[in-house]
């Protein structure tokens, strides 16, 4: 047995050390509250409708006397605010009609990055976006929405004719319509509602896996086991705060892509 | 900068998936192969189109 931290923390994480370690598993997110089965009302579902409450208060008590000068809570927001509404959707919408769509995008911003957030909260610990079915629905709302803008502005036909970019030499169009088709209605919502699904889910079983291997470590293991518990628990630490940093990102992402799909739907031209 | 992600994603599965059910009709065995390289040539050549050129 050697004192090589990292290969006592991999043989502990495959299982094999000691009978009694059980590796994480993606059952452990199943977390029922009231009731069994499919409609039974789970932990997430509870922090997600606690999030919405203490983001809905946090940002009518900051902003309620709203100064000249701001004070913190009024900075915060401000700050949070200008960040999605400037840096995401003015940019990427542009000046001309992106105010309808700040509300939603700031509103999805905030969502995701306080349910993220709890993934690394110590009372809560439990991204409620690596449940697939939060990023699933959130994802629905996006897709429909830059339909029906790209419906909207160019009438059905028409969007459906924008989304083939023009000039392409005409042998070509029999392949790149159906490859257009596919990307705008399947692989677009697909891939954001997996990558959010997935960076949280992943990141949450890194560190229920570090944290529950150093935890056994130290309990159950010789002394060369012990020392590489610490080590486990020092790896989950950087890891907790390196997926804080995930967290923020994948919230910008989602938020970004969004914008990026509504300001495609309302393009004029290639 | 993200579409691309889109488009390098649905050509090759779209394509090779089109070549998975062409194998399986005639019965070769290369056609997937096929599909799935001409699909991210077609979609490396869609991104050029779109965001390469003016």
């Amino acid at each position: 047995m050697s004192l090589n931290v990292l290969g006592a923390i991999s043989l502990a994480a495959e299982g094999g050390e000691g009978e009694g370690f059980h590796a994480p598993t993606p059952a452990e997110f199943y977390q029922p509250l009231i009731g069994h089965g499919d409609f039974a009302i789970t932990r997430p579902m509870v922090v997600l409708a606690i999030s919405v409450a203490l983001i809905a208060w946090f940002l009518v008590a900051t902003t309620k006397r709203a100064a000249v000068v701001p004070g913190k809570g009024q900075w915060v927001t401000e700050n949070a605010y200008n960040f999605v509404r400037n840096g995401v959707a003015r940019d990427i919408i542009g000046s001309h009609d992106f105010l309808k769509f700040v509300p939603l995008l700031f509103s999805m911003f905030m969502l995701i990055l306080v349910n993220n957030l709890f993934g690394i909260i110590p009372p809560i610990q439990y991204p409620t976006m690596s449940r697939i079915g939060f990023p699933i629905a959130l994802t629905l709302l996006v897709f429909v929405i830059y339909h029906a803008v790209g419906i909207k502005k160019n009438g059905a036909w028409g969007h459906i004719k924008h989304m083939i970019p023009p000039g392409l030499p005409k042998g070509i169009y029999v392949l790149i319509i159906p490859l257009e088709l596919l990307t705008y209605f399947v692989t677009r919502p697909l891939t954001l509602a997996l990558r959010l699904f997935g960076n949280m889910f992943a990141g949450h079983m890194l560190l229920l896996l570090f944290i529950t291997g150093g935890e056994y470590m130290l309990i159950h293991g010789g002394l060369g086991l012990k020392v590489a518990g610490v080590g486990s628990f020092g790896m989950a630490f950087v890891l907790t705060a390196f997926e804080g940093l995930i967290e923020f990102l994948q919230a910008y992402i989602f938020t970004l892509l969004a914008a990026t799909y509504i300001a495609g739907s309302l393009a004029d031209e290639h | 900068m993200w579409n691309v992600v889109s488009y390098l994603i649905t050509g090759p599965s779209m394509f090779g998936a089109v070549g998975w059910g062409l194998d399986h009709w005639l019965g070769t065995t290369w056609l997937v192969a096929v599909g799935i390289v001409g699909g991210m040539a077609l979609s490396l050549y869609l991104v050029w189109f779109r965001y390469g050129t003016q």
